[in-house]
């Protein structure tokens, strides 16, 4: 997936798990940008009683780097509190919860917003923001949707900030990807073949936490700027997330908790979907979620020589031949994961930071909304959606499989004839979820616990 | 005092923790948790180990070292180790 569960270690710490990050610039506030950070993967709606929700013990994070050496300039920073308002019930409410201030909800949680600047000392800009519950089902949270504009916070500074669950909006067949590699549009072909299908949407149905805020240009550009030219090294912007654990715990016999100490490490990090994913190794993976965008010097290696490039001519026997034989070092991924693309490849468009390796998303501040978006993004013609940033319709899994198999080799290497399959492939999913906002936060009302069926039984 | 110097300190301290026997005083799977002296021994613990103080009043540290725990009653450590952390 983009990145839920992707390596050993966080996916054994879902609430640290950064799961998609977005960054683009808002559709119906265009001076403004809006970055979305995901996390708790895979929500089955009706898990309670203990229903999901952000760590106490999290430091959740989102950095800006905008001076081209892959480090953060401007980190905003989200800490949470949950509290439990009746100790004796087992109840998450005692009763239907009509708003986001109700007391029948038993167990709130709330929030501050600090934004730190490079050298800077840290700057809360509000405490107390209220998160809203999650969607259990009509009785106990009816007409959910009213709950997102109640938890959309205004902070100082024109800024806006939700943290809460939605729907999950990325999607993807996780069955059939993860058996061996299988598109089921394509199964025919597959090494191991049977009758093509429609795609399956692994995420359907499932929630996760999203933290969005939204921030003028000017927040985030260097020199605190609007930029207007595109191709200004200085409307370039390079954004990831983390989540970071106190260095140690003890767990405290008398109440059953743990206490943290010590200083925050990074546990989890997310830039570009897919990244850790499918690039990095698995015996690699903890400690790529360890660094920073500055270190990934030392990942170069699996993006220019991606295994996933060897698998797909391996699992489709003669449908990549081309690809299967292009010995070259992939320049093309290198250019869209690692620096952005630079001037003079896509006629009006760069997102390029500079020499420095980094898996960052590259936003362009200067590249104004589509009226007509494509969720292929740029290799769509759409240099308003991904790799340009990502928005929350961006189809990343085709985009990212079609780059992979070689369709944007011809960018960097115009001697290369892309396979007939590479501007073909995907995994045939849609968004099945609630349908996305056209306005902030954009990701969807989360699906309800009383409305969730279950899955589909083994066979 | 630096946070380079405080973790060499707490180093130091956690040694002299280890020192004081803990390697021969552990309590097999599902016992209560020993309290001892400390003492001057000569064990030795390669291992990494953590020190916690639950309540610097007691005069006690928890020393942890694999799966093992002893508690060492030791104002003076406690007290050293405290004011370390200021």
């Amino acid at each position: 997936m983009s990145s839920h569960r992707e390596a050993p270690e966080i996916s054994k710490d879902p609430v640290a798990d950064n799961t998609d990050v977005y960054a683009f610039v808002s559709p119906d506030h265009p001076d403004s940008v809006t970055l979305i950070a995901n996390y708790i993967p895979l929500q089955k709606p009706d898990g309670g009683p203990n229903f999901y929700e952000f760590g106490d013990d999290v430091l959740y994070e989102i950095h800006i780097s905008n001076r081209g050496d892959a480090r953060a300039d401007l980190t905003y920073q989200f800490r949470f509190t949950t509290t439990i308002r009746n100790e004796d019930t087992f109840l998450y409410n005692t009763g239907p919860i009509n708003s986001i201030t109700d007391t029948t909800w038993n167990r709130p949680q709330f929030y501050s917003v600090t934004r730190v600047e490079r050298g800077q000392q840290p700057h809360t800009l509000a405490s107390g923001l209220t998160v809203p519950p999650v969607n259990i089902g009509p009785r106990s949270t009816p007409n959910y949707a009213h709950f997102t504009t109640e938890a959309v916070h205004p902070l100082p500074g024109n800024r806006q900030v939700f943290a809460g669950q939605r729907a999950e909006g990325f999607h993807v067949d996780l069955g059939s990807i993860f058996d061996l590699g299988t598109l089921r549009p394509f199964e025919m072909l597959h090494l191991i073949p049977s009758a093509n299908a429609v795609g399956l949407n692994g995420t359907q149905g499932l929630n996760v936490h999203s933290i969005a805020i939204q921030v003028p240009k000017s927040d985030l550009a260097r020199g605190s700027n609007t930029p207007t030219r595109p191709l200004d090294a200085g409307s370039v912007i390079g954004v990831w997330a983390t989540a970071s654990r106190q260095k140690t715990r003890i767990h405290d016999d008398d109440d059953g908790g743990w206490t943290p100490f010590g200083p925050f490490r990074q546990v989890s990090r997310l830039g570009n979907p897919l990244f850790n994913e499918v690039i990095v190794p698995m015996a690699h993976k903890d400690r790529w979620n360890a660094l920073d965008p500055n270190d990934d010097k030392a990942f170069a290696q699996y993006v220019t020589n991606p295994e996933l490039a060897g698998l797909l001519p391996a699992l489709y026997p003669g449908v990549f031949p081309n690809l299967a034989a292009y010995a070259k070092p992939r320049a093309d991924l290198q250019a869209i994961l690692l620096t952005g693309l630079p001037a003079g490849i896509v006629a009006g468009f760069q997102n390029n930071t500079g020499p420095v390796l980094a898996d960052m998303l590259r936003l362009n501040l200067a590249i104004p909304p589509a009226t007509s978006p494509n969720v292929l993004g740029l290799i769509g013609g759409d240099p308003g959606g991904f790799p340009n940033g990502r928005r929350v319709i961006d189809d990343v899994v085709t985009v990212e499989l079609r780059a992979v198999a070689g369709a944007t080799i011809p960018l960097v290497d115009p001697s290369f004839t892309p396979d007939g399959a590479a501007s073909a492939v995907t995994d045939g999913t849609a968004n099945t979820n609630a349908p996305y906002l056209d306005t902030f936060p954009y990701l969807g009302t989360p699906a309800g616990g009383y409305q969730t069926t279950p899955g589909t039984p083994a066979t | 005092m630096t946070d380079a110097t405080r973790r060499g300190f707490l180093i130091m301290a956690g040694a002299g923790a280890a020192a004081a026997g803990v390697a021969a005083i552990a309590p097999a799977a599902g016992q209560a948790t020993p309290t001892i002296t400390r003492s001057r021994g000569a064990a030795r613990v390669s291992s990494p180990l953590v020190a916690y103080v639950r309540d610097a009043r007691k005069g006690d540290v928890s020393v942890m070292v694999g799966e093992r725990e002893v508690v060492v009653h030791d104002p003076e450590l406690v007290a050293r180790l405290t004011h370390a952390s200021r």
